[in-house]
């Protein structure tokens, strides 16, 4: 086990020397450069020669690359053409709020995803599985924006007991909680679906697999089979699903971060393109994709503890 | 001898889109204490529905035990609460299967799996039960047993897969063990060892055993007695000297020929030709008729009553 996370920990390296590659070189991609936008309309060609000289964009460009990754190591990002500030500073404050929704979010989606999978095989059939699996096809096809907006016409207008938007402050505060149900629930909506629909069918599989009619025979209680022997086995498919999940939790993120006016990570992306500040994009991408990998890794070494088979070659 | 298991009118049905299918119909027999008796008959037959039914695990839906008694120890199991079954499961009444290298749970080591079956059922802390499985282990014939009980079952053999489900289902010294063609998906050189592992087990434990298996070579190497199945139907129920020495129903007598016999050196292994009758309502006459090369026209039209001679019971015609 040590030794496959090891393993998998190495195998890491070059997956992430290509990601950084590859948004490096994003930039390349975008018209006009960053010296023009940083001159501004007015300047002159010799104005923005100087700042092209300045910002050392007239070197090639594995040079900026490496000048750029050297700064990455040690945890600097540059500093955003708009306002300044190093990139690093603000997005550690806009991830953190990102992250506490997509985690606040999977976690509403595990728990009712799983729970109603469980039922819905157990009792395959029956009227709480008929209705479970009709919520969830709505769940997959309905857009994350209308069921944002949904929401807030039912908590915020109608009930009034939850805040419409704008969580500027703290998350992890009361107030801040108040601010991320709705766009948890939200996001998770989705999640929850189509987890509760792996966690049916793989259930349903493993049930009718000959060990589990040994863990009758042995005499459990059908408690103990289902929640031990059948379900440690559906957990595979069911982490994959909660791993692709979480993955595009964060990029949902930008949705409903505008639906629910949230100061994330998704909204200072799609701020700083606008604004075309290269270094703010370069950061916020570089960060996701990082987190994206990150959460592969632990799906895998999740699976390997769960299975002795896949650590075992 | 003491009876241990009656079996009395069994009929366990399927209920499913294409119609009601009778895989146990009418099925009885005896299982005395000490006495390993075989049920034999070709896939499809109801052997698998027959354990399933004693164990009151057929699966529901589609399948369900709509008539007859189970009398285990003179207690009647069909009207038993699901609890009390549990008691028995495992416990009391074993049963092992086919495949082993799907019948134990993947992600779980070997040990975990005994030390299950011996905490459900008995009072012992986890170190107690823990050493209890490696002595099972060691009885069974795996080597090194105190080392293998971390293994995983992907770590093992089939056959010696096959020894864990052994020291699994008589861990808690159950009364009665079914095997369900314990050596089919097996090698012909482990097939023998892991029958000679099952008696030598028995002789060790005073049990009884319940050997079930499409080879009347096998029922011939461990069994005292046999019921011979045809599509839901005891066809033949005897001693195995007697059906052997003369076997009475012409199915049993198909099978027969079917053995694989050293001193003969044929070509082909006879087998009986055709395949199971698909049990319509419409369905008239003996079961076996369309395979039968005794039938007549009253085979067509009723079935036979199963009848006792010789201490024997046989189910057709020729002997009425
Ligand atoms: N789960 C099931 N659903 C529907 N029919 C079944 C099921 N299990 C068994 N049967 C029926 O019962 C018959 C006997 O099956 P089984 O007892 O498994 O035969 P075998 O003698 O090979 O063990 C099968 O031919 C099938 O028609
Ligand atoms: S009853 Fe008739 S068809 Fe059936 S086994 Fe006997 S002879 Fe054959
Ligand atoms: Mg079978």
């Amino acid at each position: 086990m040590t030794g496959y996370i090891v393993k998998r920990l190495l195998q890491l390296i070059p997956v992430l020397i290509g990601v950084s590659i590859v948004v490096f070189l994003m930039i390349y991609l975008i018209p006009g450069d960053a010296a023009e936008v940083i001159a501004g309309p007015t300047a002159t060609a010799e104005e923005i020669t100087n700042i092209r000289i300045k910002l050392g964009l007239d070197q090639p460009a594995y040079v900026q690359y490496f000048r750029y990754m050297s700064g990455v190591v040690r945890g600097d990002l540059g500093y955003s053409f708009q306002t300044g500030q190093a990139v690093s500073e603000a997005i550690a404050t806009r991830y953190v709020n990102t992250f506490g929704l997509a985690l606040f979010s999977a976690l509403i989606a595990v728990i009712i995803g799983v729970t109603a999978g469980i039922i819905s095989a157990v009792k395959q059939n029956s009227w709480f599985d008929h209705i479970c699996m009709s919520i969830s096809i709505l769940g997959i096809s309905a857009p994350t924006f209308w069921i944002g907006l949904l929401l807030i016409i039912i908590f915020c207008v109608e009930l009034k007991i939850l805040p419409i938007s704008g969580l500027s402050g703290q998350l992890w505060t009361w107030d801040g909680m108040k601010h991320m149900i709705l766009p948890a629930i939200t996001l998770g909506f989705n999640s929850s679906a189509m987890i509760a629909r792996m966690t049916r069918s793989s259930v349903l599989e493993i049930i009718h697999q000959d060990y589990i009619m040994t863990a009758r025979a042995k005499g459990l209680s059908e408690f103990i089979v289902i929640m031990k022997h059948a379900f440690k086995n559906a957990l595979i498919p069911i982490i994959t699903v909660i791993g692709i999940d979480f993955g595009s939790l964060l990029g949902g993120a930008v949705v409903v971060e505008s639906v629910f006016a949230i100061n994330g990570i998704g909204r200072l992306m799609v701020q700083s393109i606008n604004a075309r500040d290269f270094p703010m994009v370069q950061g916020t991408v570089l960060v996701v994709a990082t987190t994206f990998v990150l959460i592969n890794l632990m799906v895998d070494i999740i699976y390997a503890a769960i299975d002795p088979r896949i650590s075992y070659k | 001898m003491d009876t241990l298991l009656k079996v009395n009118s069994l009929k366990t049905y399927f209920y499913t889109i294409d119609g009601v299918m009778p895989a146990v119909d009418d099925v009885s027999f005896e299982v005395m204490r000490g006495e390993t008796l075989g049920i034999v008959g070709e896939s499809g037959s109801g052997k698998s529905v027959t354990a399933l039914s004693i164990m009151r695990l057929v699966p529901h839906p589609p399948g369900r035990i709509v008539g007859g008694s189970i009398n285990f120890k003179g207690d009647e199991l069909l009207t038993k609460k699901e609890y009390e079954m549990r008691m028995i499961r495992g416990n009391k009444i074993a049963m092992i299967f086919q495949d082993p290298m799907t019948s134990l749970n993947p992600l779980f080591t070997i040990g975990d799996q005994i030390i299950e079956a011996l905490v459900t059922h008995q009072d012992l802390s986890r170190r107690e039960a823990r050493d209890r499985a490696i002595e099972m282990l060691k009885l069974v014939g795996i080597p090194s047993p105190e080392k293998r009980v971390d293994d995983y079952p992907h770590q093992m053999s089939g056959g010696m897969r096959q020894r864990v489900m052994i020291a699994m289902g008589l861990s808690c010294r159950p009364d009665l063990l079914i095997a369900d063609e314990p050596t089919t998906a097996l090698d012909v050189t482990i097939q023998a060892q892991i029958l000679e592992l099952i008696s030598e087990m028995k002789q060790k434990m005073n049990m009884s055993v319940i050997i079930i298996t499409h080879d009347l070579g096998v029922v011939a190497e461990v069994a005292d007695r046999v019921v011979v199945m045809y599509a839901g139907r005891v066809m033949e129920y005897g001693s195995v000297k007697d059906v052997f020495s003369m076997p009475l129903h012409p199915y049993t007598r198909g099978l027969m020929d079917s053995i694989p016999k050293i001193d003969v050196n044929e070509d082909r292994l006879k087998s009986i030709e055709g395949t199971l009758p698909t049990l319509t309502e419409k369905f008239k006459g003996c079961r076996f008729k369309d395979r039968c090369v005794m039938a007549d026209r009253v085979c067509h039209e009723e079935e036979p009553p199963i009848v006792e001679i010789d201490n024997r019971q046989v189910r057709c015609f020729k002997y009425i």
